[in-house]
């Protein structure tokens, strides 16, 4: 069966500055809400704008029942004219799109890293390991100011092990994420003993710095990236980055962050030679 | 109410209407799929075939500019064969009419692909990108010279029965020339425009935002330079001309229709909506309806200019 999927219009719930710079969109969408997994993302337009032209990615933060919610900050123009909207006002969403995050089996350790808004895209994958698995999951959260933290205490009040750092030191550890991760031994010693998955979305200095750590035995990492990108579902070839070519290691090879992605293993990444940007 | 009639004949061809995607922004077709049934659609124009495969430009390629987008993908695709071997087999269960976009840097390129490509069952035509750099004329494009791009389709015209159409560049000084010449040739029918050349900067780290400096800009903001050059094109050569740049509604490709193209192309439209093409058939059919119009080839070339006011 083919040409029954559509881009769906639908109508904002609610959208509403949750911490400064970082806002809350909701919106029905029951298919959407019914078939996201972790990790995956929608493509957002506002239906009768053509400024910005070309719609914006965003991972999907939760769902409950028919609605889905969007976590983002306001950083440039698409944002921005996404911040202004209202409850009532439309919204074209095309998706679920992308790989999302491979889901553990319930008795693996998993440990999620995220940077700034990256905990948008891990948001949906913690609710789920927090359900199914048998050991306890640990989050590590960083972000440059106090300010952009969001409030996480229903993942706590669910046993989420939460550790966080900032760069201005006003909230948790001072430092980041990365440092976080050199500094708190515990990790490796609880839940972390035969093997470990990790999971981590943020910006490309953190993500390296991040998985340079991660590098050791048992450990096994998957890295939600963010390119620019103009279609979202394969067409367009304009996110595409350099991959390490699997027949040939000392090459490299451009896969689609849309469509092969957005989740890839760290070891498919040639980190020394790659710019996300 | 009788039942419009979208069918345009086009180079020998008979499309259901005159809306086709454009190459370059629909991948192979395949990616459409689930959003598309691709039977709806005039014709189906898949990305660039090069004989050989190729990899592409580096990353940033894009950019969002104001009212339209700057891309420099670099003609990425899988190469002829695996597109023989890999993607034909898919398409050929979708019954629609299909052209294949060929490039290449010689013209012994362009003459292997479409020797290999015309005897494949469920190719319907060619439209071949001009836009590349001629490797044996030092790197000038095939589109920008008129000699050139005339000698091209006059070699390419004797090796196939199936339709040639010209995807002129816009890059040039004289579009109208270009477009006698391509005729001239042979061609079958012609595509205009291709992207415009341009280029965008990062003020803050003085960087072009695309890798390799200068892209080519599509989306509504080459709409009217588009749609002056398919007017032009069209006082000039008797073969049918395919308008394409910057159309999202059906009124845009209205205007396309009534300065004398006989079928439009939806290109960056694609990246807001996968189903752009069926929202741009419903607003043709709107405007046929609204203006009591039952074949939508009544459009073609009705453009009301009064000569003594033609600039």
């Amino acid at each position: 069966m083919t040409g029954n999927r559509r881009a769906a219009l639908t109508a904002i719930v609610s959208n509403r500055e949750i911490v400064p710079g970082t806002f809350l969109m909701a919106f029905e969408e029951p298919r959407l809400a019914a078939e996201v997994r972790p990790g995956q993302f929608l493509m957002l337009s506002i239906p009768a704008a053509h400024d910005p032209l070309l719609p914006r990615p965003f991972a999907v933060f939760n769902r409950e029942g028919p609605r889905v919610e969007i976590l983002y900050r306001r950083v440039g123009k698409g944002t921005g004219r996404l911040a202004g909207l209202k409850r009532g006002d439309s919204l074209r969403a095309l998706g679920p799109l992308g790989n999302g995050f491979p889901l553990p089996a319930p008795s693996v350790a998993s440990l999620v890293l995220a940077g700034g808004v990256g905990i948008a895209s891990v948001h949906l994958l913690l609710l789920h390991l927090l359900k199914h698995q048998s050991v306890p999951t640990t989050l590590l959260y960083g972000a440059r100011s106090h300010q952009e933290i969001i409030p996480l205490e229903s993942l706590e009040a669910q046993g989420l092990r939460i550790h966080i750092a900032t760069e201005d030191g006003l909230r948790g550890v001072k430092g980041t994420v990365a440092a976080l991760l050199s500094t708190t031994p515990a990790l490796w010693e609880d839940g972390a003993a035969a093997s470990t998955e990790a999971f981590v979305c943020g910006p490309m200095a953190m993500l390296r710095a991040v998985v340079a750590r991660l590098n050791r035995p048992g450990i096994r990492t998957h890295v939600s990236l963010e390119s620019r990108m103009a279609c979202g579902y394969g067409v367009c070839q304009g996110c595409a980055m350099p991959f390490k070519d699997k027949e040939n290691p000392e090459r490299v090879r451009y896969r689609k962050v849309c469509t092969d992605g957005p989740v890839f293993t760290a070891d498919e990444i040639p980190w020394g030679k790659t710019e996300a940007s | 109410m009788t039942k419009i009639d979208m069918s345009v004949p086009l180079a020998g061809l008979s499309l259901k209407t005159p809306v086709m995607t454009a190459s370059g922004t629909c991948g192979y077709g395949l990616d459409l799929l689930p959003y598309l049934d691709l039977s709806r659609l005039g014709a189906l124009v898949v990305k660039g075939i090069s004989v050989e495969p190729r990899q592409g430009n580096p990353p940033p390629r894009i950019m969002e500019t104001c009212g339209g987008m700057l891309n420099a993908i670099g003609l990425e695709n899988i190469g002829m064969e695996a597109f023989v071997a890999e993607v034909l087999p898919r398409l050929r269960e979708h019954r629609t009419v299909l052209l294949v976009n060929i490039l290449g840097e010689s013209e012994e390129d362009y003459a292997r692909l479409v020797d290999r490509l015309s005897e494949q069952e469920g190719i319907d035509g060619f439209e071949v990108n001009v836009s590349c750099p001629n490797v044996r004329r030092g790197g000038i494009a095939f589109g920008s010279d008129p000699a050139t791009l005339e000698h091209l389709v006059a070699f390419l015209r004797p090796r196939t029965e199936k339709p040639l159409i010209i995807k002129l560049s816009p890059n040039v000084t004289d579009i109208v020339d270009m477009a006698g010449r391509a005729e001239a040739g042979g061609a079958d029918g012609l595509t205009l425009i291709n992207t415009i050349r341009g280029m965008s900067v990062d003020v803050e780290s003085r960087r072009p935002h695309l890798a390799t400096v200068v892209g080519g800009l599509s989306g509504p903001a080459i709409k009217p330079i588009a749609l002056r050059m398919v007017w032009e094109a069209a006082a000039r050569v008797q073969i049918p001309i395919i308008g394409v740049g910057g159309i999202l509604s059906g009124e845009d490709a209205v205007e396309f229709l009534l300065a004398g193209a006989s079928a439009v192309q939806i290109g960056t439209a694609h990246f807001r909506n996968p189903a752009a093409c069926i929202e741009v058939m419903a607003g043709i059919e709107g405007y046929l309806a609204r203006h009591g119009i039952q074949a939508v080839r009544e459009l073609i070339g009705a453009i009301r200019v009064d000569p003594s006011r033609e600039a």
